[in-house]
């Protein structure tokens, strides 16, 4: 234990000593340059036409236009937050505009995401993963899932022509065109057109 | 101050402005500030600061209280390209000084 205790304060003085040592060196790199804008400053004669001061004038206008447009946004949803809306005749825009929160200010990690029951198996499924959940219960997302799925219902697949949609890539087409479902949709197509 | 200093600097102003430089600039910069995510974090910041305040804060009381820290809040290397920029036009314009508004 004491062991332990002695290597944290080791790492915790290294820390600090590295971080006095930055501070130290940020301080003396202040220093210099504001001896060598001191002695500058006194060999110009026109102090506040030189190129530096001009170019960090211009920056600051540009640095201000872009702080006041923020400021403008602030100062105009907060207004509009606590003003009575137009419309409806309520307190509306009250949201929260925190990065990483939603708008009423709920934070969703992988540890409390709601949960809804599938329409299907019952079970109840995290709300990011229920699309692709509910697509293999139903045995419509592959090869795989149709197989389960029809097994678990007890019948054969009944739309076999979903199975290509994911496995065109996988095989060739075996199966000949002509099976019973496409050449009876033919049938009733040539039926509609002759009526 | 001099005189002919600030008519020099209301010189360059102004073709910095007419030259559609500073609308370059500017565009440049809102860029990068947003790329650096500075303006979501400064929204945030002012947010959260005034939160108590609740109502009737003035665009006054706001620059006061969060412009320094806003300016404080950009990065060096974004201030630096600007300033690259901003240098490289000054030269140019007092190089080949044009005949602005005297005409």
């Amino acid at each position: 234990m004491k062991k332990s205790k002695d290597a944290s304060q080791e790492d915790k003085d290294l820390n600090y000593k590295r971080i006095v040592k930055e501070q130290s060196n940020k301080i003396d790199d202040l220093q210099k340059t504001q001896s060598t804008l001191r002695t500058q400053a006194a060999k110009n004669k026109h102090p506040t036409s030189s190129i530096a001061n001009l170019s960090l004038l211009l920056l600051g206008d540009l640095v201000d236009d872009c702080i006041y447009d923020v400021l403008f946004d602030v100062h105009r949803d907060v207004k509009q937050a606590y003003a009575v809306c137009q419309i409806c005749q309520t307190k509306c825009r009250i949201h929260s505009q925190i990065p990483g929160h939603d708008i009423y200010n709920n934070v969703y990690n992988s540890g409390n995401l709601p949960s809804f029951e599938c329409v299907n198996c019952q079970k109840m499924i995290a709300s990011v993963r229920y699309a692709s959940h509910l697509e293999k219960c139903l045995g419509l997302a592959g090869r795989q899932s149709s197989r389960v799925a029809s097994r678990r219902m007890g019948s054969s697949p009944s739309s076999s022509d979903y199975n290509s949609d994911s496995n065109d890539n996988e095989r060739k087409r075996k199966k000949l065109p002509s099976s019973p479902l496409t050449s009876g949709s033919r049938s009733k197509r040539s039926r509609n057109y002759d009526d | 101050m001099a005189t002919p200093d600030d008519e020099l600097i209301a010189a360059l102003s102004r073709q910095f402005v007419n030259s559609g430089e500073k609308q370059r600039l500017l565009a440049l910069l809102k860029s990068k500030l947003t790329e650096a995510n500075w303006s979501d974090a400064y929204y945030a910041h002012c947010r959260t600061a005034i939160q108590d305040r609740k109502d009737n804060v003035t665009m006054e009381e706001l620059i006061e209280m969060n412009s320094d820290h806003g300016r404080s809040m950009i990065s060096e290397s974004i201030k630096k390209e600007l300033l690259v920029h901003i240098k490289k036009f000054l030269h140019d314009a007092l190089v080949n000084p044009t005949p602005s508004n005297e005409e």
